[in-house]
Formats: C-alpha cells, structure tokens, sequence
C-alpha cells in the first residue's frame, strides 16, 4: 500500500549499448525519493521509460493507486499523463509564445479529455474545466511569485522563472507521482533554495517526488530515499546518510 | 471596409473587376486551409492542391452525374477534403516531418495521376466541362453579381469557422505542439489526433475552394492537382504572417489583386515568387514558421 | 508477339539503359539525403539547366558535344556548391523545412528563367550518338543509351573510389552516419557540405547530358526527373547511394516491362505505388529514429 510506483525488471538497449540492465526499485507514496548516478549511468532513459517517451524492451512499470496497481508500461505519454504521472525535462521547456497563464493553463487541459469540437464550439462543459483551471492557475502563480507576469509570453521570464513555471504547469493536474529530471540544473543559489522550498510544498500536499539530480546537497537534504544508477544498474540505495557514506558511490561518481 | 466590400457589384459593373474579386475570395478560403497546416501546426504541407482537386471533382461529378443541389454537393465536397485529410494524414502525421513533407506532395501527385487515368469517372486529360451554376435549394448563382455574394460569403465563413478554432482551447493545443512537441506530449495533450483533425480541417476548406472554383470556371481538368497553387499559397501565407489570422487574408487579396493589376505574363509572377521566397529563405528565414 | 523473346530482351535491353539513367539521376538526390539530410527540390531543374546550358554551348558557342557536355558537369558542380553555401549552411541548424522552401524557390526562378529565355516550345540535343545502333543477336542497342550505361558505369565506380579512399569521401560518409559526432572528432562540417552539393549536382548535371539528347527539351522536364529521383531515393533506401543504384535500375526495367506489356498508365503508377507503399511501410520515416514521441 504505501508503494506508489514500482519498477520491475526494466531493459533498455540501443544498438549495442545497454543503457538499462534489469532496473526493480519501488518509490514509496508521499515520499521524496532521489535518483542520482553518474553521466551516462541511465537516469533520464528510466524516466523516459516510466513516462512513455520511450518503449522499454523488457520489464514492468506500475503504478499503484486508487485501491489498484495500473500497468504504464509501453503506453503512450498521454496516457501515462492521464493516469496521474507527470515529468518535467532536463532541458528547460516552456511554451515560448504563450502567456504565463496561458502555459499553465494548456499544462491541465490535455488530461481534461475533452474533444476538439466541444473545445472550438466551447460548450458548457469546456468553459467549466476552463474556469475551474483558471482558478487553480491563480494559485500557482501566487505562490510561484509569477502573478506579475502572468499575462506576458513565457519567453520574457528569467531562466529561474521558467523553471518555477516549469513545476507550477506539472502541479496543474494535481499529479499522484512527479518525475523531476534535474529541477536545479543551472540554477543561481539563491532560486535553489525558492524551488527546494516548492518541492518540499508538493511533498507536503501528497505528491510523490521522484528527482534527479546531480546537486547532491540538495538531494542529501531533501529525500528520504535515493536510489543510485551506475552503467544501467542499481549500484545500491538507503537513506541520505547510508547513500552519502558509501565508498562504492562516491567511486562511481569520482572514479 | 465591410460596407465598400458589399457594395462592390453597386460600384464596378466591369465583368473584369468582379471576376478578380470572386477569385479572391477563393484565395482566401485556400489560405485558411494552408495557414491552419503550416501556420497552426508549423508543418510544411504541399497537399493543398489534392484538397482542392478533390473537391473540384466530387462537386462536379455530383452536379454532372446526379444533378443535386449545390447545398448537397458543396457539403459533400467539403466532406471529400476532410476524408482526404484523414486518409493522407493519418499515416504521415505519425512519422518524421520529413516524411509528411514528402507524402503530402505524393499524394497530390498520385490524385492528379488517377484523374488522368480514370477516364471513365474524369475523361481524363479532356476535363470536365458545362459544369452547371450551383443551385443553393433552387437559387441559381449565374450572375457575377451572385457569385461575388457567394464567394464573400464562404470566404466570411471559412476565415470565421478558422477564428473559432485557433482561438479556442483546441488552437492553444496546436500552437503548444507547434512550439514545443516533446512538453505538449508531456502536458497530456495528444498531439497527433489534435493536428490529424487540424489538417482534415484545411482539407474540407481547400476542398470547399476547389467545388467553388469548378462551378465558377465551369470546366475542370487533371490540371486543378498542379503544384502551382502551391507557390502562391506559400507566397500569401509566409508573407501574410504564418500562424496569424488576419495577415495573411490581407496577402491574398494582395497577391491575387496585384499580378492582375499589374499585367503580369504568368512565368514573370512566377519567378517573382520564387525570388520572393528565395529572399526570405536568404535574409528572414524565421518568417517562414512562426 | 508478347513472348517473342527478342522482344522481351529488348524491353530489357531499353530498360536497363532507362535504369541506368534513373540512377545516375537520382543518386545526387541520395547523397544530399544521406550525408546532409536535407531534401534538394532543385535537384530536377539541375538536370534541367545543364541540358539547356548544354544546347547553349553547342548551338550558340558551337562546342562540339563531348566538350559542352564536361563543362556543364562542371558549371553543375559550382551551381551545387552555391547552393550548398547559400541555403544548406545557414540553415544547419533551423528546420530543414527552410532548405525545402529555398530549394523549392530556385526550382522556380530556375524553371522560369528558362522558359523566359528559351520559349516553351520544345527543343533537341543533336548529340554525336544519336545516329549510331549497335545490333546485339536481334536486339537493337541505340548509342546514347550506350552512353548513358557508360556513365553510369563511371560515374558509380568513381563514386565508389572517391568515397571510399579519399579523405574528404571519408568526411562524408562519416557524417552521413552522425553529424555531431563529425563536429567533435574535428571534422569540417561546411566543407563537406559545400562538397557533397557540388557532388550531388555534377552527377545529375551528367544525367542530363547524356540523357536529354535522347528527348525533347522543355522547361519543364524537372518535375519529372525529381519525381522519379525521388521514388527511387525512397525505394532504394534513404541516403543509400547502392541502394539507390539497384532500385533505378529495378524501376527501369519494371517499367520498361509494364510499358511494354501492359500499358502506358501502369508504367506511369509502378513508381509512386511502390514509393507509397515503402514511405507507409517504414514506421519511423525518411530519418529513421526508434525514439519517437
């Protein structure tokens, strides 16, 4: 029960190259649960995986909830989406052209699973998701301090901005599990500490974290589990403490 | 503008001057289509002419064969693009933009191939003619005067049923998957249904443009598949402005307006269009995709 | 009359030569594909252009064909180069949406400008071998088709060396395999664009010198050959210059046969059924990737 996702055997190969060899972890409900590992040691492909972006060539992917465990594996990302998984990219991505708002918006309605014509002849029902994802949107940027610039194009803000509207557009459908590929990447000290406070915020109000990161300050300070990849494996996983002591870890990291 | 716009028939008596009017319209109509493809979706699409063929050849097919009413055979038509939408867009919006680019300009060719040899539907090479005015349940459209009403009309319509769909819920869609696929997938939004309907969209309106024109001319040949539309349409969407809605209304009526304006032998327009394009390409490629 | 073997042999005959030609035409079009991935919508007004270039030089100038025929191959190669410079380059990293679009607009200016300067009406290459047949057992080998396969033949094996113990040959099938990879391991990357657009241009340029004198001229003989170089790029194998090679002459001497036969519109549709049927069957496209969101 207290397992939210769970990972069974996961194999991922590239001509020649096997980027995943046999993954099986579990990610526990509520929990922040970091995922730390060298380059190259598979991270973004198991994201990738769990998320739809790419097709495993063997092993499981569940997803435990409402009463029931769902099986995401091999299906698309919309409906990985739509089952309540949501992730966010390495490389920072935004809808440029968009509002703000705009962006946070079009981040809730493709799980609505309206269809296009209830969408151009905007019927009753529309306008009622749209109200209702107008309001959550207030929220989020409230307490993503972007209310300000809500209505300017979302090219206009500051790297940090982006990235903070990046998390407000994942948290838009209230997602059970949030895949986070690298939240801090290149981001000054002082915004590390903004988006540390918002993850702890989610984790808060019942949303499993599941991050990579290569901070591994941050990634001691805020998880209660990490999990550590080297060359497609599970090199080996613990709390903060265990996983910041081990030889073998830090031999991965450094040589 | 409007008003001057509805008195125009009132104003020029000159067959000429209504002529290059109605076909204007139809020009805005095919810019809808193509605007909504490459615009909207920021795919690079050369089908528009098999849209516009196909309903040039179900309408006149239906007129000629059955003798319906032009209500009947212009939905049909326009029916006929949308199919053709599906049918061409549903394997090629699955793969590579390179392919799509590649399998929308094959499938106009292969349209304009079948109209050649089906000789029993199309005579083939010897077209179609005395294709009759359309009769909307019972009115005739046989006058310049009705046809400049007509064609303002559906061109009204088409840019108004265009509006609706770009500035709704469903356009924001698109425009996120234009600018970004990988976060639009990510946002749950199902990219490859919302632009397979977006595209069957543009094939109902070219199809519309093409039924329009077959009555209008009231002779269609295997020609109406040509790839030269395309240059045009090209010409009046990037430089209208890709993506915008009004813009490149405004470049139809420019673009048909002038070249009649200015006498020009149709190989000169043409080079002028592609040193146009060219020049873009050259000094101000981000104009070509928004 | 239809299982008279002679006859069967020369629709063979005619269209292995008519093979011959489609790959040599359309073979330019796949180094472009493959080395730099983008597609040449000029590539049929270069055919085009050097067979008009090539009436040029030999009516007005005078040149005898061999001569006018090497120049155009040359003057095809700047063209290419230019082409390569002005579009391919700046665009490297854009779309490759615009490099259709730039070449689409020379294909336009190009096509134009020549039918405003030479008319519509179609002209002939008075070619050396147009007179001369050679009799094989009952089947007739005609002497511009005899040129043709002789290109062919040259132009492939020299391909093949230039590729395969050249230097700069070497750059490009290296890029055609990974173009990141080429800009780490230092190679020149504008170099070897500029290169392969002369490349790919010299070789339809010599389609179209030796082939053209065999037809009429007229401007718009370019859509044509890109249709068919296309179809052929496709069925042969994006990129795949071997590939490319087998599937011309397949096609030539498919539709030498169904033409033969069959009828004319059978021989028309082979090659957009087939290049349909292949560009649906291939799941992950022109540029195969097995990522696809």
């Amino acid at each position: 029960m207290s397992t939210i996702l769970r990972i069974e055997g996961l194999v991922k190969r590239y001509r020649g190259v096997t980027a995943l060899d046999g993954i099986g972890l579990e990610v526990r409900r509520g929990s922040i649960t970091g995922l730390i590992g060298p380059n190259g040691s598979g991270k973004s492909t198991l994201f990738d995986c769990i998320s739809g972006f790419q097709r495993q060539d063997a092993g499981r992917v569940w997803l435990h909830t409402d009463g029931s465990a769902h099986d995401l594996s091999g299906r698309r990302p919309v409906d990985v989406v739509r089952a309540g998984v949501r992730r966010t990219f390495q490389q920072l991505k935004v809808f440029p052209a968009l509002s703000v708002r705009d962006n946070l918006l079009t981040a809730a309605q493709g799980a609505s699973g309206h269809s296009a014509l209830a969408e151009t002849l905007r019927l009753p029902d529309v306008r009622r998701h749209e109200r209702k994802m107008r309001e959550r949107a207030a929220q989020v940027l409230e307490e993503s301090n972007l209310a300000a610039h809500a209505d300017r194009p979302a090219a206009g803000l500051s790297y940090g901005q982006k990235k903070l509207l990046e998390l407000g557009m994942a948290l838009m459908t209230d997602p059970k599990v949030l895949l986070l590929d690298e939240p801090v990447a290149g981001v000054n000290p002082s915004l590390i500490e903004e988006l540390k406070q918002q993850l702890l915020r989610m984790a808060e109000r019942g949303v499993t974290l599941f991050v990579v990161e290569h901070n591994l300050k941050l990634v001691f300070d805020i998880c209660h589990w990490i999990f550590v990849l080297d060359r497609g494996r599970l090199l080996t996983a613990g709390t903060p403490a265990a996983v910041s002591n081990n030889a073998r870890v830090m031999e991965a990291y450094f040589g | 503008m409007a008003l001057g716009g509805l008195c125009l028939p009132l104003l020029s008596d000159s067959a000429y001057v209504l002529h290059i009017a109605v076909v204007t319209g139809f020009y805005v109509i095919l810019v809808q289509s193509l605007n909504l493809v490459l615009g909207y979706c920021g795919l690079l699409s050369f089908a528009s002419p098999a849209f516009f063929g196909m309903g040039a050849y179900v309408a006149t097919l239906l007129a000629l064969r059955l003798a319906w009413d032009s209500a009947a055979t212009f939905v049909l038509a326009a029916l006929g693009g949308v199919l053709t939408g599906i049918v061409i867009g549903f394997p090629s919006l699955r793969v590579s933009r390179h392919s799509f680019v590649i399998v929308t300009l094959s499938a106009t060719l292969l349209l304009q191939l079948i109209a050649l040899n089906w000789e029993d539907m199309t005579r083939g090479s010897l077209g179609l003619a005395d294709i009759p005015a359309p009769r909307f349940f019972g009115l005739a459209v046989e006058t310049r005067a009705q046809w400049y009403y007509l064609s303002a009309t559906a061109a009204a319509a088409c840019v108004f049923l265009t509006w609706a769909v770009v500035s709704s819920r469903f356009g924001r869609a698109l425009i996120a998957a234009r600018d970004n696929e990988q976060l639009a997938v990510a946002c749950g939004i199902d990219v490859f249904r919302t632009r397979l309907l977006a595209f069957s969209l543009s094939g109902g309106l070219a199809a519309l443009a093409g039924a329009l024109y077959a009555h209008f001319i009231s002779y269609i040949d295997p020609g109406v598949f040509g790839f030269s539309v395309t240059e045009t349409l090209l010409i009046m969407v990037i430089l209208g402005g890709s993506g915008r809605l009004w813009g490149p209304v405004a470049a139809a009526v420019v673009f048909t307006v002038l070249p009649e304006a200015l006498r020009l032998a149709p190989e000169i327009r043409s080079l002028a269009y592609g040193i146009i394009l060219l020049s873009i390409v050259l000094f101000r490629p981000r104009r070509l995709f928004p | 009359m239809a299982t008279d073997p002679i006859f069967l042999a020369q629709l063979a005959a005619n269209g292995l030569s008519v093979g011959m030609g489609y790959a040599l035409a359309a073979v330019g079009l796949a180094l472009i594909f493959g080395i730099l991935g983008q597609v040449n919508f000029a590539h049929g007004e270069l055919y085009m252009l050097a067979a008009f270039l090539l009436l040029w030089a030999m009516r007005q100038q005078g040149l005898p064909y061999g001569i006018a025929g090497l120049l155009m191959v040359a003057m095809m190669a700047a063209v290419g180069m230019l082409l390569a410079q002005g579009i391919i380059i700046p665009n490297l990293e854009r779309g490759f949406e615009s490099v259709v679009i730039g070449t689409l607009a020379v294909a336009i200016i190009l096509q134009n400008a020549v039918r405003l300067t030479f008319g519509a009406t179609p002209l002939d290459i008075a070619s050396p071998f147009e007179a001369s047949v050679v009799a094989l057992g009952g089947v007739l080998l005609f002497g511009q088709r005899l040129l043709v396969c002789a290109a062919f033949v040259v132009a492939f094996a020299g391909l093949a060396a230039f590729l395969r113990y050249t230097e700069l040959g070497r750059a490009m099938r290296a890029m055609a395999q990974n173009r990141e990879a080429c800009v780490m391991v230092g190679i020149d990357v504008r170099r070897v664009t500029r290169w392969t657009g002369a490349l790919g241009a010299a070789l339809v340029g010599l389609a179209g010198v030796v082939i053209a004198p065999l037809f009429d001229l007229y401007p718009n003989m370019g859509t044509e050959v890109v249709i068919k170089s296309f179809a052929v790029v496709i069925i042969g194998g994006m990129g795949n210059v071997w590939g490319s090679a087998l599937a011309g002459i397949a096609l030539g001497v498919a539709e030498s046969y169904a033409g033969g036969l069959g009828n004319a519109a059978l021989r028309d549709a082979i090659a957009f059924v087939v290049m349909i049927v292949i560009l649906l069957a291939r799941p992950e496209g022109l540029f195969g990737k097995s990522v696809r969101v």
